[in-house]
């Protein structure tokens, strides 16, 4: 009477269905991910030379705010700002500010450091200089002009 | 006698996957580049309050321009007051000159120099960075050597810019930590453990106050910043230039 040999235990793991998981994560979330939309305005950036500008640290807590002119280039026409997803107009800059300040302090105890200007190239300075009088009011100091380093082109 | 042919197998190797796979991420890695927002930092001046004492700064530290639009991209700078012992006084007298002119930013740039700050100034200034880097209160060391030597920090000194603009004629001090300290360099505090800590830059005394024509667009702000930090100006105020007959 013939026995049934039992089967050989091997050493090694079966490989060969890795890279089909790989692939199946992969197309999974690059179905699914929604990358969050750069929710500045289309601004021009000034320039300036890399040696005068400086980069923020990471551990820096900052607030970006865009600064342009509804119709770029009209020197009368109505200034428009948006800080997050909001948009604002410019005489409120400081005051939302303020309150974005007071809610990090309140809930993560943690103080706005910078505050990130992305103002277009064509904004007149009355109205810069109206937003430095109502930051300093509400006691917001450091500003950083972000800019683009002469000669990258705009 | 014939040579067996080998049997087909239903596999294939994947053992060069994963060679495959390190070497498109060694590859990325290499080449992704994040993009990093750079900007100029400025610090708008503190609120006045009752406790504030009015500071006027002295006509040999200060130096006022107006800044107009003229056409696009295009700005003149007028000197409107300069230290009278300066090179600007004579100079640019009621002169409009284009912001980029080079006797404008030789004579900045002279002027700053003339009244770069002490080492010891720099020195407080770094001392107070190294007590807020380190999170421990005001006054916690006595002095910066006593602080260096306590923490057992290296003492750095980066040459700047005006260095090299300005070659022999920048002033230089020696100072007992840091050696060889000029005009523009930067003073930094670094560990073994952590690397730099703490910096400062040995910045000048001049106050440029920039007075814009209010329908100057903002780019003429950041060229006028431009010009100022690259010839050794950090303490800058920005004002408008008020109208004829009153009014902002």
């Amino acid at each position: 009477m013939k026995f049934k040999r039992r089967m050989k235990v091997g050493n090694t793991i079966g490989s060969s269905t890795m890279s089909d998981i790989v692939f199946l994560l992969l197309v999974f979330f690059m179905a699914t991910t929604i990358f969050k939309d750069d929710s500045g305005l289309r601004i021009r950036f000034p320039q300036a030379h890399p040696e005068v500008m400086s980069e923020l640290g990471k551990e820096n807590l900052i607030v970006a705010v865009w600064i342009k002119q509804m119709n770029p280039g009209d020197s009368q026409s109505e200034i428009v700002a948006r800080i997050g997803d909001y948009d604002l107009p410019a005489g409120q800059i400081a005051e939302q500010l303020r309150r974005l300040a007071d809610k990090f302090w309140r809930e993560q105890n943690k103080r706005l450091d910078v505050i990130v200007i992305n103002a277009d190239t064509r904004v007149p300075m009355r109205t810069m200089v109206d937003l430095f009088a109502d930051l300093r009011f509400e006691e917001l100091y450091s500003i950083q002009f972000n800019a683009q380093e002469l000669g990258t082109g705009i | 006698m014939h040579n067996r042919r080998p049997r087909a197998t239903g596999e294939f190797t994947d053992s060069s996957m994963s060679d495959i796979a390190f070497l498109l991420l060694i590859f990325f890695l290499v080449t992704t580049t994040f993009d990093v927002q750079k900007g100029i930092s400025y610090q708008l001046p503190k609120k006045p309050d009752d406790r504030t004492e009015e500071v006027v700064i002295d006509e040999t530290n200060r130096l006022v321009i107006t800044i107009k639009q003229w056409g696009i991209g295009s700005y003149v700078a007028l000197v409107d007051q300069a230290p009278p012992d300066g090179p600007l006084h004579r100079a640019l007298a009621g002169e409009d000159v284009i912001l980029d002119d080079p006797v404008l930013q030789e004579g900045i740039m002279t002027l700053a120099a003339q009244r770069a700050e002490s080492v010891e100034a720099t020195s407080d200034r770094l001392l107070n960075n190294l007590e807020v880097a380190k999170g421990v209160p005001s006054g916690t060391y006595s002095s910066l050597s006593s602080a260096v030597q306590a923490e057992n920090l290296s003492a750095i000194v980066h040459p700047g810019l005006i260095r090299e603009e300005m070659g022999g004629s920048v002033p230089i001090v020696i100072d007992p930590i840091f050696g060889e300290v000029a005009f523009g360099d930067t003073l930094v505090l670094a560990d073994a453990r952590q690397g730099n800590i703490a910096s400062a830059v040995r910045e000048s005394e001049l106050v440029v106050i920039l007075k814009f024509f209010p329908d100057c667009d903002y780019d003429g702000m950041i060229n006028a910043l431009d010009v100022l930090r690259r010839n050794g100006v950090s303490r800058t105020g920005i004002t408008i230039q008020e109208r004829l007959g009153g009014g902002a």
